[in-house]
């Protein structure tokens, strides 16, 4: 097993065989910084959700988990064995409301990402459909990531692997979605991976609909407009935390009081619980 | 390493330093910072006189954005 690559809260690593591994730390990371408090189980908690969506998504388009049982054990629970794909340079995101960047983006414009919205809307409006804003993950070299159009996704990966990354990317969004409000959350948004496999097929990859990798709302707290935003279950709560200590969002990062640190691991707990109908022991 | 560029991957030194150990039968772990290690181990580099770089292509295309960059910077504003 060798270790390819570490990220801020992940490790990858390449087994034997060629497989990966994905594993999740406790690890939580905000403003790109990773914090020096880890918050128990969360990489179990990521592993757990991201596999259940994987499940539950497996009739819409093929996945890249082969095992999350067959893990060598110091990381059981929290790894994923995948297959290794040709990535796609581009990351699906899926908005279902309007906030955040893209709030600030429609003031200005009326647009998000180049889509026309109607006009009128406030923090955390639901939109009258999903739309896909992609976004390069490739380095420029500036320090920033950029949206890019539609147009540039078909430049990229060819005008019918583009329209299926749009379909997929919605479908999975709206369904996820969907399943989720049923049970009390709201997705606003969410970022998928997909990638080739060595047979051709187009796969989703990375984590599926996680804490880390959406913005999610408690449903029945969800209010348009409200003043300071809407609660949310995912990290945000860490981001928020963090910017009220007065730490400028440079390395070193703060550590978490004991009180934050469980905060956070009740939040994901409870989403956990919330979305699968499961209990987490 | 590549040896015209004096440059080593400090990903790939963590991994083997662990090997040595684990060799030596030393209980070795993987466990806390991975991040602190290459740290570490960038530094051990740089003493040796060698260039800790990690590629950059280890970012795009066959590995997924392990840490969603982009989608935090540009969704959440990180």
């Amino acid at each position: 097993m060798k270790l390819v690559h570490s990220g801020k809260v992940r490790d990858l690593y390449e087994l034997d065989g060629g497989d990966l591994l994905l594993v999740a730390t406790d690890r939580v990371s905000v403003y790109d910084v990773a914090l020096p408090t880890p918050v128990p189980d969360k990489g179990k908690l990521l592993t757990a959700l991201s596999a259940w969506w994987f499940e539950q998504m497996a009739d819409v388009v093929p996945n890249h988990v082969l095992s999350v049982d067959d893990v060598p054990e110091e990381f059981a629970g929290r790894a994923m064995r995948c297959k290794p794909l040709k990535m796609f340079p581009v990351e699906c995101i899926a908005r279902g409301y309007l906030t955040g960047l893209g709030l600030r983006e429609y003031n200005r414009d009326g647009r998000v990402s180049g889509v026309e919205l109607p006009t009128g809307l406030v923090d955390a409006d639901r939109l009258p459909e999903p739309i896909f804003t992609p976004t390069t993950k490739l380095d420029t070299g500036t320090g920033h990531d950029e949206f890019i159009t539609f147009d540039d996704v078909v430049n990229e990966v060819g005008a019918d692997v583009a329209e299926q990354l749009r379909e997929l990317t919605i479908d999975i969004y709206k369904r996820g979605a969907a399943r989720a409000l049923e049970n009390g959350v709201i997705i606003a948004d969410t970022k998928l991976e997909f990638g080739i496999a060595p047979d051709g097929t187009l796969t989703l990859a990375d984590e599926v609909l996680t804490s880390d990798s959406s913005r999610f709302w408690r449903a029945e707290e969800w209010q348009p407009g409200r003043e300071g935003g809407q609660r949310s279950y995912d990290k945000q709560f860490v981001r928020d935390w963090s910017v009220s200590t007065g730490w400028d969002k440079t390395p070193p990062g703060p550590e978490m009081p004991d009180d934050i640190v469980e905060a956070t691991r009740q939040r994901y707990v409870e989403v956990y619980e919330r979305i699968t109908g499961l209990t987490w022991s | 390493m590549d040896a015209e560029k004096q440059s080593y991957n400090p990903i790939h030194l963590t991994h083997e330093v662990y090997l040595l150990l684990e060799e030596k039968g030393l209980p070795v772990k993987r466990e806390g910072n991975l991040n602190a290690a290459i740290d570490g181990a960038s530094e051990i580099l740089r003493w040796l006189g060698l260039e800790p770089v990690i590629p950059r292509d280890m970012d795009s295309y066959r590995y997924v954005d392990m840490d969603h960059r982009s989608y935090n910077r540009r969704i959440h504003g990180d």
